[in-house]
């Protein structure tokens, strides 16, 4: 005999009692465990994902639409070569390889199947550095990754050449050189189609999830021949984006090896060609520098300053008049060194004798304003002929002139081929001679001051820079910074790293949304293990009668207690794993519903999407912590016995009875009377309230309500008339019996009933609590669940009244509510009024909505016209800052208008705060970088995005960087109730086209609801926009004509449309933006879609809270169970005293039923209280909460009926007999 | 009434133990200035009417409870102000207890429970406790029953384990509750011989609290308690 062997002995003995502790431990541990491993597997998940999308790439440059030439990469690889600190002596580090990544819309070539938002990317050997058997496509062939052939339904017969051999027409944005939204731009060829011919499969591990975009949804790739893409796009020897490994291996922590030793965009060996620049020798002696684009980015003509040179910003002139005779489409000089006032111009004698003019005569210009796009909004100015020169010398200049899309080239103006937009009728035969001899020589010389005033665009601020001494290279590219143009090197593996931590810890989420689940398994351990010590009381008496110090006592069942506690945790953890992975099942199914967690949606079953993994963290946390709370319980549960003297252990006096009630029962009653009397008030006074608010305040009043209830039932309990408890001292509490302040309680089947349930007070108390507490929140938390507006014209819902949401993989490059743009796409006006659509620009960026698991780098801006909106009052605000730059809104303004606030340059607004013109934005940028203050911008977000995926709230601001490489800040001004606008930031498009000016075109349409036909009795019409909305769209690239005349209704409350209307619409929009690569969803479905993400939490709270009612159901019937074996006596002597068995199970029956239904009663009334807004949407589904009171009711019974047959077998006489 | 011997084992003076009820004015007194003292080989019963405090009194001198008042003396050593440890080694090496009900751990064999106190001491590092184990069960007839659980055992059978688990570690007072109350009369005549045999062999002070007027006038001496004092002596 050992103390050991007492142990196991012991263990065994109380085998029963040790195994429903250990279940318990093990059942709290697995659902720890489990939520942890969750939490690993998520992680897990997101980091495969991310270096599946990313191979072995450490670092990338991808300055977006900007081609560089593919030498850069080459550049960058001899230079890490040179560098002797590099060791890479199995090869396995370093290297880079150039490819070509744009955004597509690829079809069959029947139109069959369709697949937007594509990646096409065009590779070369060199990605076979990056993805181990990426197979490269032969000129006009592709591959195609999972996903894409998923949504095309391509047949799949075997991976590798000759898989599938199916036709794909391919659409491509063609590279422009002059962005899509200038007015010289040419739209025409805006589109490349291409034909293609899949020929197989890319695997994940080929790199078919390839992509730089931290989203864990498996993007649709296409990759064709780099080379033959780059030449369909006429950018041969070009390219967009380079890969990069770094010094290091992969796995390595050092930021700069990771990079191969690049910062930023320091030492980056690019040329002028990677710039899209050059140095082009001059007719007439010098050099000039040139872009690609037409126009020379801003920065990089003021980073030139300091060079003597000649600025020239030529630019295309619809009409130069004098009195009643014009000259059409004229080529217009701005630059320095004319000497000459800045309201004169000079001439070629061609132009004076043209015009008939001389010196001293006015000429009228008219052009297009460069940023008007495709409104092509006219302007003019009137100039004074300074002087007429011959065309000769610098007048002679053809080179003055940039290679304007569709006319350089042009054998003849009647040739001119897309770019501005012209009236060939206009044309004259002397102005084809004009052509024919001297081509795009200007006409005429203004002032570079004069120029830039007029034609200064976000785009650049010259078009060319004249040298008169030999400039090299290398003294321009001294001066250029790379990050002007977007080439910089991003970590992109670190970035996809950090990113892959997630925006939400799933491990963290699971045990919030198991807590009840756990409390009640370590109720239920608590429960088991108290009553197995009760049990033993008489034991522990004994052993201290014996001479064993209490120390000894309490360590030999501590011991027994860790043992079965080890076992339990061992149990637990294996347990956890199957939790786990019947929970990732759950979450990777889209059928269960679960999926909508993580954004899978509820029709398809995506199979094992979240894979398995345990960290040693996971695995050994849930143990840790299962077991320190189930030993903690353990402890303060022996702490409690231990202070019972021998004497009383040995006469099994421990827990027989309940204290002495510490609140008075009058007390408690008032207080009771009182929590529900306000937890009612509340609820009525709030009973009309609807949204988020409403329902927190129904959430309190019915939690205020349970805690009335409760303390009423904690009143009726310790009422006199149920009897009272007496303590003797070195005995304890012992129960006095059943009586009235004055007279005995009349013996009766229900005072026996009443009376055995308040001898247990605190028993009786602790289940009726955990059961109401545990019904309360698995039900009450169904309030909090999102709908759906059933009306999405109402605007201060989360559509903000419209009906549809567009989005383009390729930029749409009009703005519908203008005539151009509707004549483009052949719309008539009662198709889609102007006027009912609201223009989105899209940034680049990562999605911040919940569906997008992982933490977001960089979030993606929206360019909006806040005013469009302001004036619709669309949308709801959950927040918004009350001051913003010094300016309070007033009463009647939308919070939209806070977007047009500078925070930081109110000096450079109007009266009212607000930007008033391109060129103050400018100004303030200027301002900015020239005092070394960081441009701040105001953005709305939803608040779900700002509070989860951004962490952020009003008033903190985000660090961006924008396409030039320039740091800005975005400041959060307001925030949005649970809208559509998940995952984003919005800014004003004013500011967002001034971050990015290359950016061209919207990818984003919010489209009204259709408006009914109008009757003809009321032909209410109006100009558009209405003057309020003018004075802030004057500036507006896609400014309203004022001659657009559209009907009203388009901009008011619309009213009831019927879904029929809706589909047509949404059918019509696919169908003319097809090839824009537009997907038209509704707005309800995209806001159901995140909402699903929040409501499925909801779910599962309320599916593993149901399962801990169940459990704390079970823990009743262990209670009955340990109320029966004490009470086995008396039950005994009423059966010795004649009552029959029946009539005694009956009794304890009831008894403990009371107590299930007084718990889950209390519970569900309280919740329903606090559900009731949402109830009486009927946006609660009733059926899975009256399950989850129904099972707990079911479950309870059942528990009980089980005690009563388990505890009351055998013949009650033996027990008399043992008393 | 006090019992003078020459090697006090026991010395109880003055002990008074008094008892608070919710809504009594006055405490309940059960022990009221008791002086008892006992040498070794001494046997004393104490009888009396139920609820006269009898195992009330047993309880105090086996340091299960405390007195409100008096002083106890047990081997020569003051145990009034000791902690519940010193306490609990007092009860380990001076002390057997014999209750009523045998208290028999039922997980254990007769001759584990006998060794429990031992346990409490750590002294099984050799095998002397179990010699002198068997040695006990041997004297009351059940060494054959060594490796028995308590539900194999009689009752008579049980409450001899219970006495030489009493015994085990040579206490100097044996306190007995009540020994024979659930047993048979045979079984019960055996449990006081042995108790009157060891208390003998053993020179063991033993107290005795019983409600048999047989039983008590087999022992040395018989102490009345009533209303909380001892009123008579035999």
């Amino acid at each position: 005999m050992n103390g050991l062997l007492m142990i196991f002995r012991t263990l065994w003995y109380h085998r029963r009692t040790n195994v429903g502790v250990m279940l318990g431990v093990a059942l709290a541990t697995a659902v720890i465990s489990g939520s942890l491993l969750i939490g690993d597997s998520m992680r897990y998940t997101l980091r495969r994902t991310a270096m599946l999308r990313l191979g072995a790439t450490d670092f990338a440059i991808a300055p977006g639409d900007r081609f560089f030439t593919n030498d850069l990469a080459q550049r960058l690889n001899s230079q890490r070569q040179k560098r002797e600190d590099v060791e890479d002596t199995e090869g396995k580090v370093g290297g880079v390889a150039s490819v070509i990544v744009g955004q597509g819309a690829v079809t069959t070539p029947n139109g069959r199947a369709r697949a937007n938002q594509v990646q096409v990317v065009g590779v070369d050997a060199g990605m076979g550095k990056f993805f181990e058997g990426m197979v490269v496509p032969e000129p006009g062939q592709a591959y195609v990754n999972d996903a894409l052939a998923r949504q095309l339904g391509l047949e799949v017969t075997g991976h590798g050449d000759g898989a599938m051999a199916e036709g794909l027409v391919v659409r491509l944005p063609r590279p422009v050189s002059v962005p899509g939204d200038a007015a010289l731009s040419n739209h025409r060829d805006a589109v490349l189609a291409m034909n293609v011919r899949a020929m197989g499969l890319v695997t994940p591990e080929q790199g078919g999830r390839f992509s730089l975009r931290a989203e864990q949804s498996e993007p649709m790739n296409l990759f064709v021949n780099r080379d033959w893409l780059a030449k369909q796009m006429d950018v041969a020897g070009r390219s967009n984006v380079i890969l990069g490994r770094g010094d290091a291996p992969s796995d390595s922590n050092d930021s700069l090896h990771e990079t191969n030793g690049l910062v930023g965009s320091d030492a980056l060996p690019i040329t002028l060609a990677d710039a899209e620049l050059s140095l082009d020798v001059m007719e007439h002696g010098g050099v000039a520098l040139r872009s690609r684009r037409v126009f020379i980015d801003a920065p990089i003509v003021s980073a030139l300053d300091d060079l003597p040179g000649q600025r020239v910003m030529t630019y295309f002139v619809n009409t130069i008049a004098h009195d009643d005779r014009q000259t059409p489409y004229s080529i217009v000089s701005a630059m320095d060194g004319l000497e000459v006032a800045d309201d004169e111009i000079v001439i070629n004698d061609w132009l004076a004798d043209d015009l008939g003019v001389g010196v001293g005569d006015v000429l009228t210009l008219t052009y297009y304003l460069p940023n008007s796009g495709d409104a092509l909004v006219e302007a003019s100015v009137e100039l004074t002929v300074a002087r007429v020169e011959p065309i000769a010398g610098m007048y002679a200049d053809r080179t003055l002139t940039p290679d304007f899309p569709g006319l350089a080239g042009a054998e003849r103006m009647a040739d001119w081929d897309g770019g501005p937009a012209i009236d060939r009728s206009r044309i004259r035969p002397t102005d084809e001679k004009y052509w024919e001899q001297y081509r795009a020589t200007p006409r005429a010389f203004i002032p570079l001051a004069t120029g830039q005033k007029i034609w200064a665009n976000r785009f650049g601020t010259a078009t060319s820079i004249r040298f008169e001494k030999s400039v090299t290279d290398e003294e321009v590219l001294a001066r250029i910074d790379p990050a002007w143009l977007g080439i910089e090197v991003r970590p992109v593996r670190r970035q996809a790293l950090q990113a892959s931590q997630g925006t939400v810890d799933f491990g963290q989420l699971f045990l919030s949304l198991s807590f009840f689940l756990i409390v009640a398994a370590m109720v239920l351990t608590t429960t088991l293990f108290v009553f197995g010590v009760e049990q033993r009381a008489k034991t522990l008496g004994t052993l201290l009668a014996l001479g064993w110090t209490k120390g000894q006592v309490r360590r030999l069942v501590w011991v027994e207690g860790m043992l079965t506690a080890i076992v339990g945790v061992g149990l637990g953890v294996v347990l956890g794993v199957v939790y786990t992975k019947v929970v990732l099942s759950l979450l990777s199914n889209g059928v269960t519903g679960w999926g909508g967690a993580i954004g899978v949606g509820n029709s398809e079953a995506m199979g094992e999407i979240v894979l398995f993994h345990a960290s040693w963290v996971g695995l050994w946390v849930g143990p840790m912590v299962g077991f320190v709370v189930s030993v903690l319980a353990m402890w303060l549960t022996m702490r409690k016995v231990m202070r019972h003297t021998a004497r009383a252990l040995l006469a099994g006096a421990v827990g027989r009875v309940s204290g002495t009630a510490r609140i008075g029962t009058m007390p408690a009653a008032v207080l009771g009377v009182v929590l529900v009397v306000i937890a009612l008030g509340l609820g009525w006074a709030n009973r009309w309230a609807t949204g988020p608010e409403a329902a927190l305040v129904f959430f309190g009043s019915g939690a205020l309500l349970l805690v009335g209830l409760l303390t009423w039932v904690y009143a009726i309990f310790t009422g006199r008339g149920m009897g009272e408890v007496g303590k003797v001292e070195g005995v304890g509490n012992v129960w006095v019996g059943g009586r009235s302040s004055k007279k005995l309680v009349a013996m009766s089947s229900l005072g026996l009933v009443r009376s055995n349930l308040a001898r247990r007070r605190g028993r009786s108390l602790a289940a009726i609590v955990t059961l109401s507490s545990g019904v309360f929140l698995v039900v009450a938390v169904a309030g909090f669940e999102l709908g759906v507006p059933s009306d999405v014209s109402g605007r201060n819902t989360g559509t903000g009244g419209f009906a549809l949401i567009a989005e383009s993989t390729l930029p749409i490059p009009y703005d519908i509510n203008t005539r151009v743009g509707r004549d483009h796409f052949g719309l008539d006006d009662d198709e889609i009024p102007a006027g009912s659509v609201v223009p989105i620009r899209v940034g680049a960026g990562d999605d911040a909505s919940c569906l997008n698991l992982n933490q977001t780098v960089t979030p993606r801006l929206l360019g909006v016209d806040a005013q469009l909106l302001a004036d619709r009052q669309a949308f709801s605000f959950a927040g918004q800052m009350d001051v913003v730059g010094g300016r309070a809104l007033t009463e009647s303004e939308s919070a939209w208008s806070l977007l047009q606030v500078s925070p930081s340059h109110l000096d450079r607004m109007d009266s009212v705060g607000r930007l008033d013109s391109v060129d103050h934005l400018d100004a303030a940028a200027h301002s900015t970088k020239a005092t070394g203050d960081v441009l701040i911008v105001p953005a709305i977000a939803d608040a779900n995005t700002a509070q989860w995926a951004l962490k952020i709230k009003l008033g903190d601001m985000i660090d961006m960087v924008d396409e030039r490489g320039q740091p800005f800040r975005v400041q959060l001004v307001a925030t949005l109730a649970n809208s559509i606008f998940q995952g984003s930031l919005i800014i004003d498009e004013k500011y967002f086209t001034m971050l990015y000016p290359s950016a061209s075109g919207f990818s984003m349409l919010l489209i009204s609801p259709p408006t009914p036909p109008t009757p003809p009795t009321s032909p209410t019409h109006t100009t558009f926009p209405p003057a309020s909305l003018r004075a802030f769209n004057s500036m507006s690239p896609h400014t309203h004509p004022a001659s657009l005349v559209v009907s009203s209704e388009s901009v008011s409350t619309l009213g009831d449309r019927s879904d029929d209307a809706i589909r047509d619409t949404q059918a019509l929009l696919t169908e003319i933006m097809a090839d824009q690569g537009v997907s038209v969803t509704l707005t309800r479905d995209r806001l159901a879609s995140f909402n699903r993400v929040q409501n499925t939490y909801l779910r599962i709270f309320q599916a593993l809270g149901g399962l801990g009612v169940a459990l704390g159901c079970v823990g009743l019937g262990i209670v009955v169970a340990r109320n029966l074996l004490e009470r086995r006596g008396e039950l005994a002597l009423l059966t010795a005293v004649g009552f029959d068995r029946r009539q005694i199970w009956m009794s304890v029956f009831v008894e403990h039923a009371v107590l299930l239904m007084i718990g889950l009663g209390v519970g569900g009334v309280a919740a329903m209280v606090a559900i009731w807004p949402t109830w009486q949407n009927s946006s609660i589904e009733m059926g899975p909460i009256g399950l989850t009171i129904g099972l707990s009711a079911l479950v309870g019974i059942v528990s009980i009926v089980i005690a009563l047959r388990v505890a009351g077998a055998g013949r009650l006489v033996d027990a008399l007999r043992a008393e | 009434m006090t019992v003078e011997t020459d090697t006090l084992i026991l010395h109880a003076g003055k002990v008074c133990k008094h008892f608070s009820r919710p809504g009594d004015e006055q405490p309940l007194v059960v022990l009221d200035q008791i002086d008892l003292s006992l040498s070794a080989g001494d046997s004393v019963a104490i009888v009396g009417p139920s609820g006269c405090g009898k195992t009330t009194l047993l309880n105090i001198l086996g340091t299960l409870d405390r007195a409100t008042s008096g002083e106890i003396e047990i081997g020569g050593r003051d145990v009034t102000g000791l902690n519940d440890r010193d306490l609990a080694q007092v009860r380990a090496t001076q002390i057997g207890f014999v209750f009523q009900e045998h208290h028999l751990l039922p997980q254990c064999s007769a001759m584990e429970n006998v060794l429990l106190p031992t346990l409490a001491r750590g002294v099984l590092r050799d095998g002397s406790e179990q010699q002198r184990a068997m040695m006990l069960l041997d004297r009351v007839g059940l060494a054959d029953r060594a490796g028995y659980r308590p539900d194999a055992l009689s009752g008579g059978q049980r409450q001899r384990v219970a006495i030489v688990r009493a015994l085990i570690n040579q206490p100097g007072l044996l306190l007995v509750d009540e020994p024979t109350g659930a047993l048979d009369q045979a079984s019960a005549d055996g449990v006081m011989d042995l108790l009157i045999e060891l208390n003998r062999h053993e020179q063991t002070a033993m107290v005795m609290v019983t409600h048999a007027e047989n039983q008590a006038a087999r022992l040395d001496c018989v102490l009345h308690l009533a209303s909380g004092r001892l009123v008579s002596y035999v």
